[in-house]
């Protein structure tokens, strides 16, 4: 049922996920919904505990009330951040904007993202907010991954203006900070653009490829060379577990997955202590929302090892009601615990290898 | 009682003004208030001026205050009454005939001053009375105030006042002559100026005048003038009051006069001044007649400025890169350097074999500055063939800046045998320098031979972690490969965690054996980067295998951090330990070892200890003659 258009990495992430149903004795886990795709992913990935949570997360977000009157998620405070968060978590199942059971408020969710765009000249954070640029970078991110899928005519638009506020924001060391202009730059902010940048490039967005070199560079700046972990500005602060799966994760966005910096990022990663994995360890969502993917990218057996360990600390987090709590509010843990579990899926082309 | 001085509260009246008005007085103006009480009659001059300038209102009764004041000198006095007459923006009528009649001169000078821009419908009546006064400085005063009402008619009345002017009255008499603008006061005011005992206040004078009268007057002075001269940065300033299209005709109509000397003057006003791209084509034009250094030099400074449009002279200085002086051919590249549609690697091919140092130097310098995507791929060491050899040493090093700049991985081959000698050759600054070059153009599966040409042992096995501690206790322990190196084994080890996400307790994992590549020309193989992390409270085991063909003699330099024991063909030969310092390099060194080489393969191992920041060892063989002797990989 998807009517995305299939880019390179699309075809070639189910040829492989064919493959591996060919040739491997895998049980089969199948999305249940009428509006979801099928898709085979192995037990070892992708268990019923895993699948069950996450389809009670998403009826979670679609619960009436929880999702506003305007299409947005969650409170004042970054509500463009959390419409994005919850918007992917859907379409990481394989739900389609104007489809199924969640077409509907999927749809809004967009048409929200769009308006903020349209009533803030291509801006779409929310003003005067230290994690204003956060929520443009997040929003960019969702409506790169709803492309194709979405039927709504000011999508491109919306984006092409969102994209060039990014690409102008981008400051001389190749870096981005809380403003949407060029002065300073921190990891964080640097990694989140260079993930939507390179979302919107795989929507065929036009993302100069020295843009993305720069913002390379500035990640690698940030690179403490004793540890191989990295700082949140270069040649400032301790190397941590967030900063390096940020870190590593744009890397590989921009093709470095074989860089020595990057390997050096992952071995930083499996090394830390196990506390990474306790249910409330700091930054936990913002942290495991990058490590997973990075380990996914890294290859089977990095993921395979990683993968299991931190399923089961997401699964044993859920509420009753089927929502997670967040260091930003229950749409945002819902949202990223969802994206984090259900990287198997890999319905988002970001989770394509 | 507690008195506060005057000034305070008028400053919290400064202060709380910045709330109450739309406009808040100029920063400066608490600290001009205050200053105003000063016994220094220059401070408080500088204060009546700043506060008549910026129209402090606030100020008005403490200035009014020292206009009435009997104790204040007169002159300070006067001041008081022009800055009063500023602030306050006109006269009182009733009160301003006392001082147009007052005993003390400079009171008088100064009412006469104040009507050049205020009296309204009374201040003919009052120019009258002091255009009669028996003092020259008041009726010079009086004089540029009546010229400034009448222009051309008033020179009658000007003339007389202003034939024999001496410096008390030099300023008044130059606003007076301005002030007229007849052909015959302007020329009286360019002889003024043109006095070397008139010219300071003459400028003073005028230096506030708008009047395109003035601006070939003030251009003429300055070909006389050195930039050094006091007068030189008053002329400027006049200038700079001038409007600024008059200002560029003037300059224009200056420069094509073709005297030489106001080339120059007006290149030099150009770079300082007005930088208007219009001036560009009439000063080309007059250099291109100029034949004295100075002059090109100075048109080449104003034309190559960014603002002048450098890219429409680029053939100007293409011709002056051939002048038989070298400081104009340096020059020259300099302002070719900033044009963007030259090919500069072409234009400046010839300056790269030019007979003067700096001329090269100029050129190297000028193409680092262009993007490294115009350089001649694979063909850049060919191009770069002359300075890549000079004698210079200053020379050879901004060639290899410029080769590790523009070079690409095509040019690494050529690079390699161009350089090679020095990467084996006894002076290691330029080995150093050499081999950076190198490194920046070599593919990252190359690099190890720029690192093996140097002598260094670029290839290595490595293993660890192996838990430390901060007394290096596990230096002295010994571990499973130090008993047997069998690169096929792995071992149980251990690590702890002191960054965040700290971690006390050890922390096992699987350690095995793996390639160590020594990626950095400078020699170093780093263990922090070639082991898992964290490189903090760790030891690990390096080993390297050599063929030479014959047995010898050779000697071998050793440094690393924190700490070294080294076995040759399983005899230990060297131990250093660095005292440890946090957070900071350990340099531990042993250099000139003599040691022998058996024939065939020959193994080194290395055992390295880190307690926090850079880890890593470095070996060097080289012969007597400090010459990197020549080895394989068995």
């Amino acid at each position: 049922m998807k009517v995305r258009p299939l880019r390179t990495t699309t075809v070639a992430a189910l040829t492989a996920a064919s493959l591996i149903a060919t040739i491997l004795p895998l049980s089969r886990v199948q999305a249940q919904d009428e509006a979801a795709p099928t898709q085979t992913v192995g037990v070892a990935r992708l268990t019923p505990e895993a699948e069950a949570a996450i389809t009670k997360g998403l009826a979670y977000l679609a619960k009436a009330g929880v999702q506003n009157p305007d299409g947005s998620w969650g409170g004042s405070g970054n509500p463009v951040a959390e419409t994005s968060v919850g918007l992917m978590a859907f379409m990481l199942k394989g739900y389609v904007p104007g489809r199924g059971e969640y077409g509907r408020l999927m749809d809004k969710a967009i048409s929200y993202l769009i308006n903020k765009g349209r009533e803030q000249r291509g801006f779409m954070g929310t003003p005067n907010n230290h994690a204003g640029m956060y929520e443009h970078g997040l929003a960019v991110l969702a409506l790169s991954e709803a492309w194709g899928q979405s039927k709504n005519p000011r999508l491109k638009t919306g984006l092409r203006r969102a994209v060039d506020i990014i690409l102008r924001a981008q400051n001389a060391e190749g870096g981005w900070r809380y403003n949407p202009e060029p002065r300073d730059a921190d990891l964080s902010m640097t990694v989140m653009h260079v993930v939507a940048l390179n979302s919107a490039r795989e929507a065929g967005i036009s993302v100069p490829d020295a843009t993305i070199e720069k913002a390379a560079k500035y990640v690698f700046s940030c690179q403490d060379e004793d540890s191989g972990g990295f700082r949140y500005q270069p040649g400032g602060g301790e190397p941590g577990f967030a900063r390096t799966a940020a870190g590593v994760m744009s890397l590989i966005m921009c093709g470095k997955l074989r860089h020595k910096s990057t390997q050096r990022g992952l071995a930083f990663l499996k090394a830390y202590p196990d506390r990474k994995f306790d249910k409330n360890y700091p930054r936990f969502h913002y942290s495991h929302y990058y490590a997973i993917q990075a380990m996914y990218q890294a290859g089977e057996s990095d993921f395979q090892s990683w993968y299991p360990r931190i399923a089961a600390t997401i699964v044993s987090k859920q509420q009753q009601d089927g929502s997670w709590g967040g260091a930003h509010g229950t749409v945002y843990g819902t949202g990223f615990s969802i994206l984090i579990l259900g990287v198997p899926y890999r319905y988002l082309p970001i989770y394509q290898r | 009682m507690i008195r506060l001085p005057h000034s305070i509260p008028a400053i919290l009246l400064v202060l709380a003004s910045a709330w109450l008005q739309a406009a808040p007085p100029p920063a400066g103006a608490g600290r001009m208030l205050q200053q105003l009480e000063s016994e220094s009659w220059i401070q408080q001059a500088e204060a009546l001026h700043y506060l008549g300038e910026h129209r402090v209102e606030l100020a008005t009764d403490a200035v009014r205050s020292l206009l009435n004041s009997n104790t204040a000198h007169p002159w300070i006095r006067g001041r008081a009454l022009v800055s009063l007459s500023q602030i306050e923006d006109k006269v009182d009528p009733g009160e301003f005939g006392k001082w147009v009649a007052h005993d003390l001169i400079p009171l008088r000078a100064a009412a006469a001053e104040v009507l050049e821009s205020h009296g309204a419908n009374s201040a003919a009546t009052w120019i009258d009375i002091l255009l009669k006064d028996p003092e020259p400085v008041v009726k010079c005063h009086a004089a540029a105030a009546y010229a400034q009402r009448k222009g051309k008619e008033a020179w009658t009345v000007i003339d007389p006042v202003t034939a024999s002017p001496t410096p008390s009255i030099a300023r008044a008499c130059a606003r007076a002559l301005t002030f007229t603008g007849n052909e015959a006061a302007l020329a009286r005011l360019g002889r003024q100026l043109a006095d070397p005992a008139l010219v300071r206040e003459s400028l003073r004078g005028i230096s506030r005048i708008q009047n395109a009268a003035l601006i070939p007057l003030l251009l003429d002075l300055l070909p006389d003038l050195e930039e050094t001269d006091l007068s030189y940065g008053a002329i400027l300033t006049a200038l700079q009051n001038q409007e600024w299209k008059e200002m560029t005709a003037g300059l224009a109509a200056f420069i094509k006069s073709g005297d030489e000397n106001r080339v120059r003057a007006g290149a030099r006003l150009i770079t300082t001044l007005t930088r208007s791209p219009e001036l560009g084509p009439p000063l080309r034009e007059a250099l291109s007649k100029a034949t004295r250094t100075e002059t090109i030099e100075a048109g080449l400074i104003a034309l190559g400025s960014a603002a002048m449009n450098p890219d429409e002279h680029h053939q100007f200085f293409s011709k002056t890169l051939k002048h038989e002086e070298s400081s104009i051919r340096s020059l020259s590249i300099r302002c070719l350097a900033h044009c963007k549609d030259v090919n500069h690697y072409e234009v400046l091919r010839e300056s790269l074999v030019d007979e003067d140092f700096e001329v090269i130097q100029a050129a190297l310098g000028a193409l680092k500055r262009q993007p490294a995507v115009n350089a001649p791929q694979g063909r850049l060491v060919a191009y770069l063939e002359a300075p890549l050899s000079s004698d210079n040493e200053t020379i050879r090093a901004l060639a290899y800046d410029l080769l590790a700049h523009a070079g690409s991985e095509a040019d690494f081959r050529p690079a390699m045998a161009a350089l090679e000698e020095l990467l084996t050759g006894t002076d290691e600054i330029l080995r150093a320098a050499a081999a950076k070059a190198l490194g920046a153009l070599a593919p990252e599966d190359q690099i190890g031979e720029v690192v093996a040409a140097q002598g260094y042992l670029a290839h290595w096995m490595v293993i660890g972690t192996f838990l430390n501690d901060k007394e290096h206790k596990a230096f002295h322990e010994i571990h499973e490969p130090e008993k047997e190196i069998d690169f096929e084994k792995s071992y149980k080890a251990t690590y702890i965690w002191l960054l965040e996400g700290r971690s006390d307790k050890p922390i096992e994992r699987e350690v095995t054996w793996g390639e160590g590549i020594v990626d950095q020309t400078d020699g170093k193989l780093s263990m922090s980067s070639q082991l898992p992390p964290p490189g903090s409270f760790a030891v690990g085991y390096a080993v390297s295998d050599i063929h030479v063909d014959t047995e010898r003699e050779v000697v071998l330099d050793i440094d690393g951090d924190d700490a070294f024991r080294i076995w040759l063909n399983g005899e230990k030969i060297s131990e250093k330990i660095a005292p440890y310092q946090h957070r900071k390099d350990c340099l531990a060194e042993d250099k000139g070892l003599e040691v022998k080489l058996v024939a065939g393969t020959n193994r080194f191992i290395v055992k390295s200890a880190n307690v926090d920041y850079r880890w890593w060892v470095r070996l060097r063989l080289t012969d007597t003659n400090g010459i990197p002797i020549p080895f394989r990989r068995p």
